[in-house]
């Protein structure tokens, strides 16, 4: 219980620093993608199962505020959760490098499918111009948010784990 | 209870169920727009406060952290406009001195004007001897623009001197304010003749020329004008000088004497004109100059 309640925290704090917070500190007018970042840290820490479910309330989110059909954000997140959450089995606690990669290919996914979304349906077809001006931006600026946060919810996770040990939550 | 909480649901499992909440949740929100209307107000009463809570620490530090930038703007700006004041006053300063060489040179062509009977060629001023006052000073005509000794120098309203030294490009002239120089002179209303004499001690101090030899029975009051006169052997007649003032009688008791207030500004004197013609008097004539 305390797991969820924690993890639901988080994705608040994400969801707020990635739409209010980081909207003031634009850098090259793109902000990192914390949402990405939360989701694939918790994969890759907890799994397929956790990865999911957090993706697609992530997802969820987003949805409500910021498309016009719900579920196709979430549909996106839970799916990365699951992807990534692959990769749970490979990773041990003290690997930072991992989830820095994953967050960068998720990243270049996420922006791809973006563009797919948003641009090519749209009939805008110059991607290398979408790649400069709004994908690489913000993989750098993500992954130099991510050294930070994924720190910070891998010590989360490590608290989290020591209480409770041998209980099990749902997520 | 237990058991149930139990169950352990597969990872394709879980994914297969969310897909299919996603696919519905698409279609419902699609079909009925209105139905999704009650989530985002559930939501947005919980977030949005946040949003605007945290809203306001950023844009707090948003605008400490533009506080600065402005001030380094400001900074840059403030240099900027330093420059320019400076790069204006020098422009200004340029601009007043070519206006007060304007007036000069008005001043001259009134002059022109005025003695209109003679060849002129106007000169300017180069170097001027040790002090404030134009006693000595050199004029950048010479020989090759037709200058020659003891041309008559005229600036302002009237006469400043004469030609002493000719080069080739340059000339030196004595002013009647000198030392040494004496020019002979009349008044304008009673023709009385008098010597001006440069005395530079008096001119420091009081900004007049002396003037002697004054005949004791002249009629000469204070505040006539007075010119050059044609009885004298280097100056045109007619130059005008200034005007005559505290007019005494020598302890000798034969000769008055007076001082005369220039009408030249003998401390300012940029641009002169330099009479072309030349007083021709045989070399044994005896003058009073």
């Amino acid at each position: 219980m305390r797991r969820t309640i924690i993890t639901a925290i988080c994705i608040l704090l994400c969801y707020i620093f990635q739409t209010s917070v980081f909207g003031l500190f634009k850098l090259a007018d793109t902000v990192p993608n914390m949402m990405l970042i939360l989701v694939v840290s918790i994969a890759v820490m907890r799994g397929q199962k956790s990865g999911m479910i957090v993706g697609f309330f992530s997802g969820l989110l987003l949805d409500i505020f910021y498309s016009s059909y719900l579920g196709i954000f979430a549909f996106l997140y839970m799916f990365l959760g699951f992807l990534d959450g692959f990769f749970h089995r490979i990773y041990y606690s003290e690997d930072t490098f991992l989830p820095l990669v994953l967050i960068a290919v998720n990243d270049v996914v996420y922006g791809i499918l973006m563009y797919i979304g948003y641009g090519l349906l749209k009939n805008h077809l110059h991607i290398f111009q979408y790649v400069k001006r709004i994908i690489l931006p913000e993989i750098v600026y993500t992954v130099a948010v991510a050294l930070i946060l994924y720190r910070i919810l891998l010590r989360i996770n490590n608290a989290l784990e020591k209480y409770d040990k041998g209980s099990v939550d749902f997520v | 209870m237990k058991q149930r909480r139990k169950i352990e649901f597969s990872p394709k499992f879980l994914l297969i169920l969310f897909t299919v909440i996603c696919i519905l949740l698409v279609m419902v929100s699609a079909m009925f727009s209105k139905v999704t209307k009650p989530f985002s107000v559930i939501v947005s009463t919980i977030i949005v406060p946040m949003q605007d809570g945290i809203n306001s620490i950023g844009l707090w530090a948003d605008d400490y952290f533009e506080s600065f930038e402005d001030m380094k703007t400001l900074r840059e700006e403030n240099e900027k406009l330093a420059n320019r004041v400076e790069e204006l006053t020098h422009m200004n300063e340029n601009l007043s001195t070519d206006q007060e060489e304007l007036e000069s040179l008005r001043a001259l062509l009134v002059l022109d004007e005025e003695y209109k009977e003679y060849k002129k060629v106007g000169a300017r001023v180069i170097s001027n001897g040790r002090n404030n006052w134009y006693e000595n000073f050199v004029i950048n005509k010479g020989s090759q623009d037709g200058i020659k000794k003891n041309m008559n120098v005229l600036s302002g309203r009237g006469l400043v001197g004469i030609v002493t030294e000719v080069g080739a490009n340059y000339a030196k002239v004595q002013s009647i304010i000198a030392d040494g120089s004496n020019v002979s002179a009349m008044s304008v209303s009673t023709l009385d003749t008098c010597v001006v004499k440069g005395n530079a001690e008096r001119i420091h101090s009081d900004g007049n020329i002396d003037v002697a030899f004054i005949s004791k029975d002249a009629d000469m009051k204070s505040g006539d004008e007075l010119v050059t006169s044609h009885i004298s052997s280097k100056y045109l007649p007619g130059l005008r000088i200034g005007n005559v003032n505290d007019i005494t009688i020598d302890s000798s008791n034969l000769t008055k004497s007076a001082h005369v207030t220039p009408v030249v500004d003998f401390q300012h004197i940029k641009e002169v004109l330099v009479i072309l013609d030349l007083k021709e008097v045989p070399d044994d004539v005896e003058t009073a100059d």
